[in-house]
């Protein structure tokens, strides 16, 4: 996985890791996550993409849709988590 | 406003004290008095909302004794070294919340001054309660609708497979995730109703989620899975949900244990399990009447190729083998399931039209002449007469009847140009040659390298290439063994 940093450095790709780390257990395809977002679909999409790609997200394709969910690896989740509790106390300052 | 006991009407007065609202509030009243203004907050019994002793030192000893009902409205008196003060009740009807205090003022405010503060924090609470409303709301609807769109999500996801193993794989790894649990079993009961047999069982704790592949039936008894699978009654415990998989009768069980965070089951989630449930019963139905309808499918095909073998074998259908190579030909080429399942029937009745051919063409040694071509030629069109009424069989005509189609368009019936010949056919051709090649005696190296030779004339190359490469594999090799 690339480093935490970088990726909530990209504005979608930090509000989709706060989205999941909200939402766990959420199951959505690109279209339903960039409405809980507020964020443009085909711009959601491409960041989806790069997260299935950098194994937080999983994705789960059929033939007319492709849909995301978080990842279940301990590892990762630890590592997210523990970045945006940081995160959330530098705002919250 | 429904904060109707004391508790909520405190909490509720707290949060708009510290609100960004009282904030205006008071550096507009210092604007108009001309000074930093300090505050405190009552609640509506006039107790001081803070307990801590600073706090309360602040509080005039001319505020201490005061009856709340008679400050209903903005009121001045005297604080500390005679400076006035100022009380303004947070009101809303008749319901009074609580008191905000002005302390130490320098000058009285004149009455114009006052209404405006009274009318000011009027609408500072109207605005915050609206504000809380809205929140309230949007706490409790988004999570709703996030779950329903996971499910609706988990809906499309189970009703766009037919294939039993992966759909049973699919309903268990959602499950996994809606319910964000360590382990889930999906176990359908057998025809006797006797026994609970595991389809797919996931544990995050071993191989990293991998599914188990053996799993051992489990006879119905007193355990708690087994009481769900007994009486259709969805049970909940601390470490575990376990709901039925209801269609008129019982038909299995879905199970998750261990949360991820280690957190208790709630309600919640036997209620979206169950919900979950729901879908899966309905997509396993599909999956089961699918492959009951494929195997009826395939039973009739293979009578009818039976019965024209029983004629002449091997003339009209074509070897076990045959079928063999062209599945494992298409799996190589990716096709998709229903490709593939087409391209299965087809290849079990490629020539059923040769029926209508005259013995002593089709076993006529050496060349053709044109008259006899011609009626070669026309055999697709008593394929298309003798398999129309199976309607099962609609998709898989096309690949039965371009199977003779070249790729440089100079092949039958239609003189069809590469892509343009439907993917079964171009395979089937190939496989075809290759089976052909082989009966005669030719090794399969020599076979295989007039396949090469053919490639861009007779045949699709990039299916050659496949071929190529399958035949190379020891899953081919094991074919012919």
């Amino acid at each position: 996985m690339k480093n935490i940093t970088a990726l909530f450095k990209n504005d979608i790709t930090k509000k989709i890791l706060l989205f999941f780390d909200e939402n766990p257990q959420c199951i959505d395809t690109a279209k339903g996550i960039s409405v809980w977002i507020g964020c443009d679909p085909d711009k959601v999409q491409k960041v989806l993409k790069k997260l299935d790609k950098e194994k937080i997200l999983i994705s789960h394709k059929t033939a007319s849709t492709q849909a995301y969910s978080y990842t279940n690896q301990k590892d990762i989740l630890k590592k997210i988590e523990k970045y945006i509790k940081t995160y959330e106390r530098k705002i919250s300052r | 406003m429904s904060e109707s006991n004391g508790k909520e009407k405190k909490e509720f007065l707290l949060r708009f004290c510290g609100s960004s609202a009282i904030q205006l509030f008071k550096e507009a009243f210092s604007d108009i008095v001309g000074r930093k203004v300090d505050s405190l907050f009552f609640d509506s019994e006039y107790a001081p909302l803070e307990t801590k002793k600073r706090y309360r030192k602040k509080i005039p000893n001319s505020l201490k004794d005061i009856k709340p009902a008679l400050l209903k409205e903005i009121k001045v008196f005297k604080g500390s070294r005679g400076k006035p003060c100022l009380s303004v009740p947070i009101t809303q009807g008749h319901n009074i919340y609580g008191f905000v205090v002005i302390l130490n003022l320098r000058r009285e405010p004149d009455k114009k001054e006052l209404a405006v503060m009274k009318l000011f924090i009027d609408l500072a609470l109207k605005d915050f309660q609206k504000e809380q409303e809205l929140r309230k709301l949007y706490d409790t609807i988004r999570p709703r609708a996030i779950a329903l769109s996971t499910i609706h999500t988990v809906h499309r996801l189970l009703t766009s497979t037919l294939d039993m193993h992966e759909l049973i794989e699919r309903i268990a790894r959602l499950t996994l995730q809606v319910m964000r649990s360590k382990y889930c079993s999906i176990m359908l009961l057998d025809t006797s109703k006797n026994y609970l047999i595991p389809k797919a069982v996931i544990d995050l704790k071993f191989n990293a989620g991998s599914m188990r592949k053996k799993y051992r039936k489990i006879k119905i008894g007193a355990g708690a899975i087994c009481k769900v699978a007994r009486t259709g009654k969805a049970d909940l415990s601390r470490n575990s949900v376990c709901v039925p998989l209801v269609e008129e009768d019982i038909i299995g069980i879905i199970c998750a244990r261990n949360k991820a965070n280690n957190t208790p089951f709630t309600k919640f989630d036997m209620e979206i399990l169950l919900t979950l449930a729901e879908q899966a019963v309905i997509a396993i139905r599909n999956a089961q009447m699918y492959e009951e309808q494929e195997k009826m499918a395939y039973g009739s095909i293979k009578s009818l190729a039976a019965l024209l073998d029983a004629k002449s074998p091997h003339t009209y259908t074509h070897s076990e083998q045959f079928v063999k190579i062209v599945m494992a030909l298409a799996e190589e080429m990716r096709l998709s399931r229903e490709e593939t399942t087409n391209l299965r029937y087809a290849a079990l009745l490629p020539d059923t039209g040769k029926f209508s051919i005259p013995d002593e063409i089709l076993k006529k040694r050496g060349g053709l002449s044109r008259e006899e071509f011609s009626i070669i030629k026309k055999q697709h069109l008593e394929s298309l007469k003798i398999l129309k009424p199976l309607e099962f069989l609609k998709p898989a005509m096309p690949t039965i009847m371009y199977h003779h189609e070249r790729h440089d368009g100079t092949g039958y019936p239609e003189g069809l140009k590469g892509k343009d010949i439907p993917i079964g056919a171009r395979i089937m051709a190939v496989v075809d040659a290759f089976d052909a090649m082989v009966s005669r005696k030719k090794n399969m190296m020599q076979a295989t390298k007039e396949l090469e030779k053919n490639k861009g004339t007779q045949f699709d190359p990039d299916v050659v290439k496949a071929f190529i490469s399958l035949s190379s594999k020891q899953e081919f090799k094991q074919i012919f063994l």
